[in-house]
């Protein structure tokens, strides 16, 4: 039978990855931190992404896996708490597989289909629902955005290849806050004028969560339970 | 009469303590013109029930303040300034509905209307369509069709037109005024007097300067440099081509205005032509090996590097060199006195002079700017205009990246992309809306 991540409910999608990000936070370990990174490898032909798009995603936000894996590794030098090269190591693992699990997600999830799932098979009061949404929208809008940045500083000659943003990460970071800033103020204007919020809402459409969405994550569930608790 | 406004005087406007009277009367399009931070928005804002006021707004004789939101919401419409920004889903039915579905109908009904409200805006059977996947036209068509749902008495559009191709914003223009005459009042904010020709009436909020004459101060170690494109072929996507086989070359001095809708491939040939990409096929050659290149993106925030005009021009200029430099290219573009203020909280006008300025501290050989007056009033696309022009003068080639048919007449030359390939080439005095 194939099974395509994209016909997998978003919801059985979320609790998934947030069982994989669970075990991998919960062990704290370099050895766990590479298990989920593998797991979330794995994942890819299931998202049909090219690893040659993984590897192009990867260069884009090379200045965060190198700039934190650099400072969380020079931290633990400091505080001689653990080992240095190895909380490098965890740390790069784990933005690794967060890459790989926003990636899958945004490139099989339809952010309609989120909300509809969320408010009708997971109950949660459709302001949260919407609350979450927005966020998964901005963080693709975010991604684009982030692109489009490191095109226009090579445009200004401030810097030749992407890598080289990591000596620009504080202009680049209060670029993309004041670009978030201003897309929320736009959006939040445009949902009041549109009634959000108003009480007695109604849906045009209904999407239900099917028995392989819930085969899938009473899987995930019990299979981080048992590795939490192990 | 459908809207009347009197003695506005909310915190943050410009027209603070001044009597402003507008009135909307059912069949009427007004135009609502003043230049950047005059509180246009404000006013949008304020008429949506989106913003607190001091001073009478009356809304079919009543005082705005005394309607509940849910009735506001099915008499007042309300578009942002980009209708981009304002979506709420992925698919082109989901937006529609979301206010009916706010509102509280039932799914038969708003499947009914949402279907009705495409027909309007010409987007008939889209309802499953994935807005990312339709061409920018059809996007703002999708932020109208979301407001015409829901019948508002009253329609606000925020300075939206300046963002609009020649042939959508006609588009605009003619569903507007349809609109307007089926007993609807329609409000329409600009800065340029050029894009109210349609409309029946013109406030205006504040007189417009036009006192400025620019005298670029350009470093004098431009090198003189020609540009060479040939076959360009670019895609961001495999199967997909957004430029499929163009040429062009560009002098010393000149202006050369690349034209085309939105979506048509502007930005991404500026980027292959400054070799922030790299062409599929085809080459992009220069005269001067040692000549520097220069994008100016349409979105100012996305280049600064300094947190002040003045530290993002000092940036460009790199070691050895006195603030009194960067501050005498900043004052030669009429922006001194904003050198030390935070980027971020500058109005888009004075963004895109202080990019230019840091881009000059550069002294690039070629320049290509992005959308140049996307955002801008009257005053400031005169202001840009000018310094446009004495940028050429100083030997500096410049490719402008636009689809405004006026401000195009400032180049010696226009092509126009359509369909990946140059669709035209010749004076920018003969470019017209038919050849988008």
């Amino acid at each position: 039978m194939e099974m395509r991540f994209s016909r997998i409910d978003p919801l059985a999608k979320t609790i998934l990855i947030a069982a994989a990000i669970s075990v991998m936070t919960y062990k704290g370990t370099l050895t766990y931190a590479l298990y989920v990174y593998v797991f979330s490898l794995v994942l890819i032909p299931l998202s049909r992404l090219s690893l040659l798009r993984l590897l192009k995603i990867y260069l884009a936000f090379s200045p965060f896996i190198v700039g934190l894996s650099w400072f969380n590794a020079y931290i633990a030098l400091i505080t001689a708490t653990s080992n240095p090269i190895e909380v490098g190591f965890m740390v790069a693992a784990r933005i690794l597989s967060l890459i790989n699990f926003s990636v899958y997600f945004s490139f099989t999830t339809d952010p309609d289909d989120l909300v509809l799932s969320l408010i009708h098979n997971a109950k949660i009061p459709y302001q949260y629902a919407y609350a979450l949404s927005i966020a998964y929208l901005i963080l693709v809008k975010l991604l684009n955005y982030y692109v489009e940045v490191l095109h226009s500083l090579k445009g200004r000659l401030a810097i030749k290849w992407d890598f080289e943003a990591l000596k620009l990460m504080i202009p680049l970071t209060a670029s993309m806050l004041a670009y978030v800033s201003s897309y929320v103020d736009a959006l939040s204007a445009s949902m009041e004028a549109r009634g959000f919020g108003l009480s007695d809402r109604s849906y045009w459409r209904i999407v239900k969560f099917s028995r392989l969405d819930t085969t899938i994550s009473a899987l995930a569930l019990i299979a981080a339970a048992m590795v939490m608790l192990w | 009469m459908l809207l009347r406004l009197e003695k506005l005087l909310e915190a943050k406007l410009e027209v603070k303590g001044e009597e402003l009277l507008l009135e909307v009367c059912s069949g009427e399009v007004i135009g609502l013109y003043g230049p950047l931070g005059s509180g246009k928005s404000s006013i949008l804002r304020c008429l949506a029930g989106l913003a607190s006021y001091k001073g009478s707004i009356s809304l079919l004789g009543k005082e705005l303040r005394s309607y509940r939101r849910i009735e506001l919401v099915k008499l007042v419409g309300f578009i942002s300034e980009s209708p981009s920004t304002q979506f709420v889903a992925n698919r082109v039915g989901d937006e529609v509905a979301f206010t009916l579905e706010n509102l509280g109908l039932r799914p038969d009904e708003i499947r009914l209307k949402v279907s009705e409200a495409l027909k309007i805006v010409g987007l008939e059977g889209f309802e499953r369509r994935k807005i990312d996947e339709l061409s920018w036209g059809q996007r703002h068509r999708v932020a109208l069709a979301s407001i015409f749902v829901a019948k508002p008495k009253v329609l606000l559009v925020d300075d939206l037109f300046v963002y609009l191709d020649p042939p959508t914003r006609r588009v605009f223009s003619e569903v507007l005024r349809k609109y307007a005459d089926e007993g609807a009042g329609v409000i329409v904010a600009s800065g340029r007097r050029e894009f109210l020709k349609f409309v029946d009436r013109v406030v205006e909020l504040k007189p417009m300067k036009h006192e400025f004459v620019a005298k670029a101060k350009v470093l004098s170690s431009i090198t003189p440099c020609e540009l060479k494109a040939s076959s360009l072929c670019f895609g961001y996507e495999k199967d997909q081509l957004v430029l499929k086989d163009v040429s062009l070359s560009l002098s010393p001095g000149e202006i050369l205005a690349v034209m085309g809708k939105n979506g048509s491939g502007k930005t991404t040939l500026g980027k292959l032509l400054t070799k922030v990409l790299k062409p599929r096929a085809g080459f992009v050659r220069l005269s001067e090996a040692k000549a520097k290149l220069a994008y100016i993106s349409q979105n100012p925030d996305s280049q600064f590097i300094g947190k002040t005009p003045i530290e993002d021009v000092k940036a460009s200029l790199r070691r050895g060199f006195e603030e009194r430099l960067a501050l005498d290219i900043l004052s030669s573009l009429g922006i001194g006195d904003f050198a030390h203020e935070k980027v971020y909280g500058l109005d888009i006008g004075v963004k895109k002079l202080s990019l230019i300025a840091s881009i000059l501290a550069l002294s690039p050989s070629i320049a290509v700017i992005d959308e140049p007056t996307s955002g801008l009033d009257d005053f400031y696309v005169d202001r840009l205009s000018s310094v446009i022009k004495e940028l050429s003068k100083s030997g500096m080639a410049l490719a402008i990246l636009t689809h405004d048919l006026h401000f195009a007449k400032i180049a010696n030359r226009a092509i126009v992309l359509r369909d990946g390939v140059v669709s035209f080439e010749g004076s920018p005095y003969e470019v017209e809306e038919r050849l988008f």
